[in-house]
């Protein structure tokens, strides 16, 4: 376990690492991502100055040790475009997107099971087959491209739903449903392909054959036989994922303009805001450890098989 | 209406537009060639957007752009994930650690994040855009394969190439790859969807060269140049989507393994009415037609059980006993049924409605089924699961049932809170038995209830199993593939073949034979004061063990006693931590490398199953033919020394050209048989190689091998857990018990 541990923070580390490395081996000054697009207008003395004061003259090494203390000390330092501690910033956008992700991973993993179950449960061939087309066909749209025909359609043709943003207080639920909808209908699929492949493995089992000579119908099958034992792959598969996961989120968010880490990002990108962007990037990458660090106790804690 | 043959029609018709397109486009897409804002029209498809670009040229040229970036991103991720996760599973060791370790950072860090970085710092570069979409996914893949090729590192036809002397590269092109190809194809499908998912994203938030003409982009300049304000967006927004849509839909698709999805449908009802029963029984089958599409199992089957009594029903493997089994409680869907009626207690159940069927089973129809180990939900504990199926009887309470029936299959009430996976096979087949005994059945189909459970257990499960059936006067339907244990313990016997019932059973004989001597011409197989023991504790203790030329020596022992460790060490896949091996003359631990490998050609292995101990994507001929490969005989010979061996292990010429994958397990342990005699070994260790196969064809194969061992002089091993046939068939017997070999009295 405390093996796991150590090997999460050396991932961790790598990942600062690869931040810290990335804008300096690339092409391009680092002056132009500190300072943003009005470098081209500097001086050379101007410049000097900006390279001493982000202490990019230093050597390398000192570089690198003053950027991981920092990190030590949460400090992620100051964002170019918005003058504030980038730190701040993601406090102040980080509960928008959780509300965001949580409500659509939950909304995800329960149609996304129901959908597998009902797959197993219909009667002829023709109707499982079908549901698996449309499941995948689903998902195959590109959810940037499904989020703006929802705005077209819900927001500016019906005027149903506002097009942007997250509202305050009241509001604040009729400014989520289309972000929540975008994301999760390109979650179900992946979560309907892990369910239903579980629960085809599962339902082919001993113990599911003995329940049905008991007399257990289908529901009582999928509920308390195949049901609990597929569980497990996919929470397996939820861990996986969730750096794609994370990818989704950035594009609903843009498209949504919804005030939360993924919009911060890309606004970071495109305005060259390399602090901002090193430290929504880093968060990022420490997240998806805490993921996986939770899927993999959960896991622990379900299945008995592993309660050695 | 199959999804793989839809993903395929899709895939197609994209590429022939990514090809064609560009040739095919009206208009160069850059080139304004129009009124902006027109709607689709005969000379424009799509109609134009805000500058006059013609839409339906950009759409073909955006297909092309999306399908050749995604097949060249798929195929790089394909080969890295590859190389890394197969590598990884099949080497083991620090390589697979190293390896691991790589790929649990890549899976951490956040896909599209992460391109949208790279993509940032470098700037829109195509080449460069390829090798993110690679780096960022083959680590999902890679991971996925690993365990595949690890299972085949220790599959018995890996093991028994490496104890035919085969090098390390060699199994890895011959058998690995080609049994992981499906995988690797279907994974191939899964990252080219991904690869466009992520690639027209990243055109879409901007972040690609404006330059490009791609479908992200085109809905990058449908967001930003005001194509909502109007009903502009139905032409311009909307076919790039659904184009991305449609390509991707197409490989996901094609990457979909087959759906069954059948499990937990009814089964089909027979037409007509059901024919009347011939008199008054608990349980009848009369005249009953079942089977699978392509092949009738069973042909006008009567069969009748009262109460009280034990039927034992007899039948090779594949003869359709299961089937019966099944067609009766009326959980085969997949079987179609012509005729027939099955009556119990005068209720007709084929033709029942299935919720009224459903209310029976349990309640006055029982099964146990062969497999025990795995009959029991492992996540959840004993108690729960006999609860479950005690709660459905009304009278006495639920927990007091459970105990009692606990009790009366000799368990300890302490296991109600145990998992399954604590509890032996003997143990879980009681936890089946129990589960019935929480209910009042009156008939019991009990199919092969003692099956992988060693002479001692089996006796006392069927002595148990008897006991509660006379003393609840239930009928019980015992099938077996074994007539000795049936003969022993039912009232009546039967047999199942050629889908009919036949009342008489031939007699076993165990027929003692007289054995020519044959000269010691020195020993083959010597092992002296072996010691070695498994990470789990188990092993061997001070063995030492002879074998002469030309002599049959017998091991027996019950399972787990040692005998695969002592077959594994004589043809030097383990090595001994004391004592030594000594095959011909000569001690295995100081050969290495080509020395070792053209050494082992002096003996062969032969394995218990036969489904796993053959590769199952090679040709009959080949397969027999493979220690000659080895040895580095030439095509002609080869095929002229497979075909003779293949006759003299019983099987024709015709089967040469089959695939293996078509052949049952008598003719596949034949095939084993074969390859064993080709290289005319001095010594052949056969590790239990008749206890997969049914007892009719268990004597005709050691007759063979006993037959051929005279006519080639050669020493056998004959490792095995019968008693009689080690007496049948050999000259000498060794016993060995928990690792260590019993001395004679």
């Amino acid at each position: 376990m405390i093996r796991r541990g150590i090997g999460y923070l050396i991932v961790v580390w790598l990942g600062a690492t690869a931040n810290f490395l990335l804008p300096r081996l690339l092409p391009g000054s680092p002056v132009e991502f500190l300072v943003g697009e009005e470098s081209n207008r500097l001086s050379a003395t101007q410049r000097t100055a900006v390279l001493t004061q982000f202490g990019l003259d230093r050597p390398l090494s000192e570089q690198y040790r003053s950027y991981l203390s920092g990190l030590i000390r949460l400090d992620l330092g100051s964002s170019v475009a918005y003058g504030k501690p980038v730190l701040k910033l993601i406090a102040e956008r980080l509960p928008w997107t959780l509300l965001l992700v949580g409500s659509s991973i939950v909304l995800a993993l329960f149609l996304g099971f129901l959908l597998a179950s009902v797959f197993h449960w219909a009667e002829s061939k023709r109707t499982s087959s079908a549901l698996m087309s449309a499941v995948i066909f689903t998902g195959s749209l590109p959810p940037f491209w499904v989020g703006m025909v929802a705005i077209a359609f819900f927001a500016v043709t019906l005027h149903w739903l506002p097009s942007y943003g997250a509202g305050i207080g009241g509001s604040v639920l009729r400014h989520a449903i289309l972000p929540i909808a975008t994301l999760t209908l390109g979650y179900i699929p992946s979560v309907f392909l892990v369910a239903r492949a579980a629960l085809e493995d599962a339902l082919g089992e001993g113990y599911v054959a003995l329940a049905r000579s008991h007399g257990a119908g289908p529901a009582r099958v999928l509920l308390r036989q195949a049901g609990p034992v597929a569980a497990l792959p996919l929470l397996n598969q939820f861990a996986m994922s969730f750096g794609v996961l994370l990818g989704g989120t950035v594009i609903v968010e843009t498209v949504f303009a919804y005030p939360g880490l993924g919009l911060l990002l890309y606004d970071g990108i495109l305005a060259l805001d390399f602090p901002l962007v090193q430290g929504v990037f880093l968060l990022l990458v420490v997240t998806v450890v805490l993921a996986n660090i939770f899927a993999e106790l959960a896991q622990r804690k379900l299945d008995p098989r592993l309660r050695a | 209406m199959n999804p793989r043959r839809i993903g395929a029609v899709l895939v197609a018709v994209m590429a022939l537009a990514a090809i064609a397109g560009p040739l095919l486009a009206p208009h160069d897409p850059h080139a304004w060639v129009a009124a902006p804002f027109q709607p689709p029209s005969a000379s424009h498809w799509l109609g134009t957007d805000d500058m006059g670009q013609d839409l339906w040229s950009a759409w073909l040229y955006g297909a092309a752009h999306s399908v050749w970036i995604a097949l060249l991103a798929a195929s790089g991720a394909t080969l890295l994930g590859t190389l890394i996760g197969a590598g990884a599973g099949y080497l083991r060791g620090w390589r697979d650690f190293a390896a691991m370790r790589i790929v649990d950072f890549a899976l951490t860090l956040p896909t599209l994040p992460l391109v949208m970085v790279v993509a940032f710092y470098a700037g829109p570069n195509l080449m460069l855009l390829i090798l993110v979409l690679i780096f960022s996914s083959w680590a999902r893949y890679a991971r996925e394969i690993r365990p595949q090729a690890a299972a085949l590192r220790d599959s018995d036809f890996v093991v028994a190439q490496r104890a035919m002397g085969a090098t390390e590269i060699g199994i890895v092109f011959r058998h690995i790859i080609p049994s992981l190809t499906p995988m690797i194809l279907a994974q191939f499908a899964r990252l080219t969807q991904q690869a466009v998912l992520t690639e027209s994203a990243l055109c879409f938030l901007g972040l690609g060269n404006p330059r490009w003409v791609t479908w992200g982009g085109t809905l990058y300049f449908a967001n930003a140049r005001a194509a909502f304000l109007g009903d502009a967006w139905v032409w311009w927004a909307l076919p790039p989507g659904i184009g991305i849509g449609l390509l991707t839909a197409g490989f996901a698709l094609l990457g979909v393994g087959q759906p069954r999805g059948a499990a937990l449908r009814a089964a089909m009802i027979p037409r007509g009415p059901a024919p009347e029963p011939d008199a008054d029984h608990l349980l009848q089958v009369s005249h009953l037609d079942a089977g699978y599409p392509g092949a009738a199992v069973l042909e006008d089957l009567n069969l009748h059980l009262s109460a009280g009594e034990v039927l034992g029903l007899a039948g090779p493997s594949g003869a359709g006993k299961t089937t019966l089994v099944q067609t009766i409680l009326g959980l085969l869907p997949q079987a179609q049924i012509s005729r027939g009626g099955v009556w119990l207690d005068g209720q007709e159940l084929l033709r029942m409605p299935e919720r009224q069927r459903r209310r029976l089973r349990g309640r006055e129809i029982a099964w146990i089924s062969q497999a025990a180990m795995q009959s029991l939900n492992p996540v959840r504990t004993i108690g729960s699961q006999l609860r479950e199926v005690a709660r459905l009887e009304e009278r006495l309470s639920v927990e007091a049932r459970v105990s009692a029936a606990m009790e009366k299959v000799g368990l300890p009430s302490a296991l109600k809170d145990a998992f399954p996976h604590r509890l032996s096979g003997g143990m879980r087949q009681r936890v089946v038995i129990a589960m019935v005994l929480c209910r009042h059945p009156r008939v019991l189909l009990a199919d092969e209830p003692t099956s992988g459970l060693d002479a001692d257990r089996a006796n006392e499960i069927l002595e148990l199993l008897i006991h509660v059936c006379r003393e609840r006067r239930m009928g019980l339907l015992l099938i077996s593939h074994d007539p000795a244990l049936l003969a022993r313990h039912s009232d009546r016997l039967v047999m199942l073949e050629g889908g009919r019932i036949i009342d008489h059973v031939a007699p076993i004989a165990a027929t003692v034979r007289q054995r020519a001597r044959i000269e010691p011409g020195g020993r083959v197989l010597e092992l002296s004061g072996v010691d070695f023991t498994y990470s789990g504790g188990a092993g061997l203790h001070d063995v030492s063990l002879t074998v002469q030329a030309g002599e049959c020596v017998a091991l027996v022992g019950p399972s787990g006693a040692g005998k695969t460790t002592i077959a594994r060490l004589a043809l030097g896949l383990l090595h001994p931590r004391r004592g030594t091996v000594r095959m011909l003359g000569q001690n295995l631990a100081t050969l290495r490398g080509k020395a070792l490998r053209t050494h082992l050609r002096g003996a062969h292995l032969i394995f218990q199953d036969p489904f796993a101990a053959l590769p199952p994507h090679q040709r009959v001929i080949t397969i027999v033919a493979e220690p000659l490969r080895l040895s580095g005989a030439d095509r002609r010979t080869r095929d002229a020394a497979a075909l003779t061996a293949l006759a003299e292990a019983g099987l024709t010429g015709a089967y040469a050209d089959r695939m293996v994958d078509t052949l049952s397990g008598g003719e596949r342990q034949r095939v084993a048989l074969a390859r064993a005699l080709i290289g005319l070994p001095r010594l052949i260790v056969a590790d239990e190689p008749t206890s997969m196969l049914d007892a009719a064809r268990k004597g005709a194969w050691l007759e063979r091998l006993d037959a051929l061992r005279h006519a080639h002089g050669m020493a056998v091993l004959l490792i095995t857990h019968d008693e009689t046939q080690a007496g049948a068939f050999c000259d000498r017997i060794v016993r060995i018990d928990e690792g260590r070999i019993v001395p004679r009295p």
